[in-house]
């Protein structure tokens, strides 16, 4: 990790602020588009299997709809599918700047992972328009793609189960060892459920919507587009309560929160009335209700979204306060730095000296007696030939004699260190 | 399945589910909080705006199995004239005239305490730092227990450690 800091500055409290959502409008652009790869070549590899090497059945036109119809064209998959995680593990590695947490090299793993999964789904799906291609590459192809991205979102599903898990950041060096944890497994499978619910419905939703040659085909493949659709999405969505259930039980402690329940609520009344639509579509094969469902799953998504990012946010927070906290020290070091320079034509003021001494030095020491800190008789007088000692000692205090506490770093100004040397210095003079 | 069934029953199995969330929810909502301390002592002022270092009050860290819970003499050290006029030191000066301790309630619980031999000394001297497993005290006002300290928890960092990992290293 630390070769790796070197690339990435300490984000100061704006910048922190504005990665939260900055992670968050990445979620929304790469999980749905995701989802749908995932179920639409899942599904079409399915019936592909199904249709062995008959071009003309049901089972392969089936295939084929599912992978021309969910599977965007190439620049999405760039665009849509392998930047954002680019862009996530830039931003992941200045959210996670220091912490002892093996987040980048997780993401880089997906990275690649995912990059070689949609390569191969894409000349999977390019298989499709080709006269001619031996059905072992094509389905060599459909699976070998299906295998890298599920592989990608399980490193994935580490990586985000491990960011909720600070007490375990310093001992989990490697994916596998994190392997088998309940909660990664939980968050596997609610999402791939997740993205073979919304695939099942997305085929209905753009196959009726969007693609006007489809509404030619004839009625009884248009029924059974709707109820595969509408039959695939109902035992995904029916699935997922219970995983989202297993999910919120396996969430460690410092991930857990009021707004976490109450949005793994809202998520789960979604499911109820998606599962109930989806009931409806199934047996009256009405396709206009595709659409709602669609419009649901959307919405659904996006606060199952947001209740993984509350999670994410109050298993963090210590970690976020305490980069605002060194980003602020960064910030104080400069404008000391400044005020040093400025220092030099900063006259000693005998009146804010008496101030500061009144409100800040007298609570732990006294001229004759020690209270917190030694008698000033005792310590002041070698500072006499050296002022700038004196102060360079209020400005950054070290431990002196064993007897004694530290002393704490007071957060003077310059002009008010400067008077305060003078005036300690001046009465101790007059002590004599 | 017979017309109406199906509707139904999704709707009582998801509705059980909900309801199941509310009840944990509830039921979390109630035990997470931290015990009730005597005194509203902050790490946070102490450790990140003072600058104390950890060793400055758990004075015993580096010598003994236990870290130790300063005393009161302790605080007093500093408190017999630092921030005197506040109702919390109030409250410790009136412990310290009483001669009594501070009944602190402790916050890290090893899971299953009666069966396991910690020493902090050990620990301190293989190079571990507190936060390693107290997490960053110094932005906690009111101190939480971060790591569960189940065995499980423990065993991760001994093997990423190459620290012994016979059964008879902690349960003597």
């Amino acid at each position: 990790m630390d070769f790796l800091n070197g690339f990435f500055l300490p984000p100061s409290a704006d910048h922190l602020h504005l990665t939260k959502y900055l992670i968050l409008l990445v979620y929304f652009i790469h999980i749905p588009f995701v989802s749908l790869l995932l179920g639409g070549t899942f599904f079409s590899v399915f019936f592909r299997l199904l249709a062995g090497n008959q071009r003309e059945s049901l089972n392969w036109r089936i295939s084929r709809d599912f992978i021309e119809t969910l599977v965007f064209r190439k620049t999405a998959g760039i665009i849509l599918g392998v930047l954002p995680i680019l862009v996530l593990t830039l931003i992941e590695g200045q959210v996670f700047y220091d912490a002892e947490i093996y987040v980048v090299h997780f993401l880089f793993y997906t990275t690649i992972l995912v990059a070689l999964g949609i390569t191969s789904v894409y000349f999977y799906q390019s298989t499709f328009r080709m006269a001619d291609i031996h059905p072992l590459l094509q389905l060599s192809s459909g699976l070998g793609g299906l295998f890298l991205l599920f592989a990608g979102y399980f490193v994935f599903s580490v990586n985000s189960a491990l960011i909720l898990d600070p007490g375990r950041w310093a001992t989990v060096t490697d994916p596998t060892k994190f392997l088998f944890s309940w909660n990664v497994i939980a968050r596997f499978l609610h999402f791939i459920c997740a993205a073979f619910a919304v695939s099942g419905v997305a085929l209905v939703f753009f196959l009726f919507n969007w693609k006007e040659s489809l509404k030619e085909i004839d009625a009884s493949y248009r029924n059974t587009l709707l109820k595969l659709g509408g039959g695939i999405g109902l035992t995904f969505t029916l699935l997922q309560p219970v995983l989202l259930f297993w999910n919120l039980i396996t969430l460690p402690d410092p991930a857990l929160s009021m707004g976490v329940f109450a949005s793994t609520i809202i998520v789960l009344l979604l499911i109820l009335f998606i599962s109930l639509l989806l009931v409806r579509l199934v047996k009256n094969t009405d396709f206009k209700l595709g659409t709602n469902i669609f419009v649901l799953f959307v919405i659904t998504l996006v606060f199952m979204i947001i209740n993984d990012h509350l999670a994410r946010e109050d298993a963090i927070q210590n970690h976020t306060r305490l980069l605002v906290i060194r980003a602020d020290g960064i910030a104080a070091e400069i404008e000391s730095e400044r005020e040093r320079a400025r220092a030099a034509s900063i006259e000693p003021d005998l009146a804010v000296g008496a101030t500061v001494f009144k409100n800040q030095c007298s609570a732990c020491h006294g001229f004759e007696q020690s209270i917190v800190g030694p008698p000033y008789n005792a310590v002041l007088p070698k500072y006499q030939e050296d002022p700038e000692k004196l102060a360079e000692f209020i400005r950054n205090p070290y431990k002196v004699d064993e007897n004694y506490p530290a002393m704490p770093k007071l957060g003077l100004s310059e002009k008010e260190i400067k008077s305060i040397v003078a005036y300690l210095l001046q009465e101790e003079n007059k002590q004599k | 399945m017979k017309k109406g069934f199906a509707p139904i029953f999704i709707a009582g199995y998801i509705s059980a589910i909900i309801v199941f969330v509310g009840i944990i929810g509830f039921y979390w909502q109630e035990n997470r909080k931290t015990p009730a301390q005597p005194i509203n002592f902050s790490h946070q002022v102490h450790v990140q705006k003072v600058g104390l270092a950890c060793t400055h009050c758990h004075t015993t860290v580096e010598k003994s199995s236990s870290a130790g819970i300063p005393s009161v003499q302790t605080c007093m050290t500093c408190h017999k004239a630092v921030a005197t006029d506040k109702p919390e030191i109030k409250k410790l000066t009136k412990y310290w005239e009483d001669k009594q301790p501070v009944p602190w309630q402790r916050v890290y619980k090893l899971a299953a305490r009666k069966y396991v031999y910690f020493s902090h000394k050990r620990h301190v001297k293989a190079g571990l730092e507190c936060g390693n497993c107290h997490g960053n005290v110094q932005v906690q006002a009111v101190i939480k227990q971060v790591p569960k300290l189940e065995m499980g928890w423990c065993m991760s960092c001994h093997r990423a450690k190459n620290a012994p990992i016979d059964c008879a290293t902690c349960h003597k």
